[in-house]
């Protein structure tokens, strides 16, 4: 069983699509292609307008400006019972008054297709989510993940060109989460179907997505691979919600080949990469991940000469957890920083100990302006 | 859809149970008893004949106004429900907030006593009244409309106007439960407008529209106030007021007001299943 998508385009094009609610607006200019068979995910704050603009493609809100096409269909005036994109809802939103398999096959039946033909597909699409015999069940029978793929299996029973998902896992616990994950994104890949997919959990949007679009303040910042996106945010707004990350406000001293030297505070110069032009003199910010950083003890609190791509400084406290250990580290400048260690790598080292931070730098962001850390 | 009781539940229905029985069942034996008696000049005497019964039943004149009364129930519960259904959804989906004010209004409304709002349609209704002084100012009458008042329609109108709200009320309860998710999932999968009421939306408030229809029809068949005041001696009795005309003043006789009772409840009951039967093979999807 795998989706008809024979076209050449892409699956879904926002051109330019905004929304205001009255005098508020929400989202500003959207433009964003999504190409067949792609898993991309809508990652962002709470507040930010995901579920607004999944609802503008799925035709339940109407865009202020900008079109909204779907396999080369300009769908922007259509109503949503029209459009070939379905929606799974966060909640699975079944239908209690019919059972399970009535919920998966109502969407066939409003089609006009006869009830064996029905039948037979219901089944199928029950195998396909792993609710095998549970066809005959009330939907107000099943728990919160099986409610999920009910949900899931009636969004796709119509053949959707583009399913749409508003955060349908958050409300399951964590391990189910995981598991569903997974699972998800093998059905995806299995049915060869296009997904958009919204979420404020930046995990679930690494371990699922083709390409992650992050949005902030209904403005796309980012749109790229996961890989992209992590390594190389685009902006400290995307670096700081996409993984854990130190950021350290500075000055730029020097400027070289995109290599970036910032001065902050007294002593500490730190050295990284800027994707976007940077003037000398300005303000700037430097990210550089936990893991990115090495880690080596100096026992010299007297050394004079501060470590090249680096700095020095005393662990505040190392902690454990299982898989590595992370230490704070308090720089001669007061800047507080986090890096991460393998668990041997830490061995033996404690509170008040000296040491030095060093990483390469172009595994270092740097962007002009001043550091704001957005809430997590 | 079928409401499995749990087991035990009975047990906790005896209190609910003995107070029915006690106010409502044993008046209606001592009805029930009584419509075999026969009644002499002022004396009810014991017997046990089926004479009551076949007079309601062979009498043209009772049998027309059974057959107005259901006429009347059915016709004033069908635009009733229906428009009780419009209101409860524009209330719940389309005012949102502004809806629960407008349920506060309604509900405030019933507090003003039956009496007062059937007085008040009469004053709506009246030759003098405001509908007529309205349309003539309007110049859309040049005589004010007589049939407005004391007529079938009058009592239809008001009965409409009184029963509204009450229809209004469990429909408004019903949809409570059901989540804009709902609908929209509906309109996503392919259905809207009337499709999408008759496979979602109705089936989900099925009971609450069951409970207003068996409210407005009932009410509307069984009501003798109303006829009396605006339906005037022109064809506007209802079985209700010949029911009452047995129980009181010279002509009474008990024992055939308690035999048209019965007959009228058999009917009724049996009017309603049908007509919740029909309903339900609408409400299927
Ligand atoms: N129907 C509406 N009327 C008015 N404002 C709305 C409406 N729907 C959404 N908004 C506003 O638009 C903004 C974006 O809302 P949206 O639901 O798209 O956010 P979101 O990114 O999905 O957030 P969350 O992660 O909390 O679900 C919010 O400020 C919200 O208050
Ligand atoms: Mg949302």
């Amino acid at each position: 069983m795998t989706m008809e998508t024979s076209m050449t385009g892409p699956a879904v094009r926002l051109t330019g699509v905004q929304k205001r609610f009255g005098d508020q607006a929400v989202l500003h200019g959207i433009d964003l292609d999504v190409a067949p068979n792609e898993f991309v995910s809508l990652l962002g704050p709470s507040g930010c307008g995901k579920t607004t603009l999944l609802r503008i493609i799925a035709g339940f809100e109407q865009v202020s400006a900008g079109r909204v096409e779907v396999a080369g269909v300009d769908v922007t005036g259509m109503p949503p019972h029209k459009r070939p994109t379905n929606l799974v809802f966060q909640r699975g939103a079944l239908f209690p008054h019919m059972t399970v398999a009535e919920n998966i096959g109502y969407s066939l039946k409003l089609r006009g297709w006869p009830k064996g033909r029905i039948a037979a597909r219901v089944e199928e699409l029950l195998a396909l989510v792993r609710l095998e015999g549970l066809g005959g069940r009330g939907s107000t029978q099943l728990s919160g993940g099986q409610i999920q793929r009910a949900a899931l299996a009636r969004a796709l029973a119509p053949q959707p060109t583009v399913l749409l998902l508003d955060e349908p896992l958050s409300a399951l616990d964590l391990k189910l989460r995981q598991h569903m994950q997974l699972e998800l994104r093998a059905l995806q890949r299995q049915l060869a179907a296009t997904f958009i997919y919204v979420t404020h959990d930046q995990t679930e949007a690494l371990v699922m997505s083709d390409r992650i679009a992050i949005m902030d303040a209904g403005r796309l910042v980012q749109v790229g691979t996961p890989r992209e996106i992590y390594t190389r945010p685009a902006s400290v707004f995307a670096s700081d919600f996409i993984g854990e990350t130190n950021l350290v406000p500075g000055t730029v001293m020097e400027v070289h080949d995109g290599l970036v030297t910032l001065t902050a505070g007294r002593v500490t110069r730190l050295r990284g990469r800027a994707d976007s032009p940077i003037a000398v003199g300005a303000a700037a910010t430097l990210s550089v991940r936990p893991e990115a950083i090495r880690l080596t003890r100096s026992d010299a609190s007297m050394d004079t000469v501060p470590p090249v791509d680096g700095c020095r400084g005393q662990v505040r406290q190392v902690v454990y957890l299982g898989s590595r250990v992370r230490v704070e580290v308090v720089t001669e400048d007061g800047i507080t920083t986090w890096t991460d260690l393998r668990e041997d790598e830490a061995d033996g080292l404690s509170a008040d100990d000296w040491v030095s931070l060093h990483w390469n730098p172009e595994a270092a962001s740097i962007w002009a302006g001043e550091t704001i850390r957005t809430e997590a | 859809m079928v409401t499995r009781l749990p087991a035990g539940s009975l047990r906790q229905l005896g209190p609910a149970t003995t107070f029915y029985a006690v106010f409502f069942g044993i008046p209606l034996m001592i009805l029930f008893v009584l419509s075999f008696w026969t009644q002499q000049g002022f004396e009810r005497v014991p017997d046990l004949t089926l004479r009551n019964y076949l007079d309601g039943l062979t009498d043209r004149l009772y049998l027309q106004v059974f057959l107005r009364t259901i006429l009347v129930g059915l016709v004033t519960s069908f635009i009733v429900v229906p428009l009780a259904y419009v209101m409860a959804y524009l209330m719940r989906f389309t005012f949102e907030r502004r809806g629960q004010l407008l349920l506060t209004l309604v509900l405030i409304s019933l507090f003003s006593g039956y009496l007062v709002r059937i007085y008040a349609w009469r004053t709506i209704l009246g030759t003098g009244g405001l509908l007529n002084t309205a349309l003539m100012h309007l110049g859309l009458i040049a005589e004010p409309i007589t049939a407005l008042i004391f007529s079938p329609w009058a009592v239809m109108i008001t009965l409409i106007g009184l029963l509204l709200p009450l229809a209004l009320l469990p429909i408004w309860s019903s949809m409570a439960n059901v989540s804009r998710d709902h609908l929209e999932a509906a309109r996503d999968l392919g259905a809207n407008g009337w499709r999408l009421h008759r496979t979602v939306l109705l089936p989900m408030v099925l009971p609450g529209v069951s409970t207003a229809f068996a409210i407005a029809f009932v009410l509307a068949a069984g009501d003798f106030v109303v006829p009396a005041m605006v339906g005037g001696t022109s064809g506007g009795t209802l079985v209700g007021n010949l029911i009452a005309n047995q129980f009181r003043g010279s002509g009474a006789d008990w024992p055939l007001g308690a035999a048209l009772a019965f007959m009228i409840m058999a009917l009724l009951v049996f009017v309603y299943l049908i007509s919740v039967r029909l309903l339900r093979s609408v409400a299927r999807w």
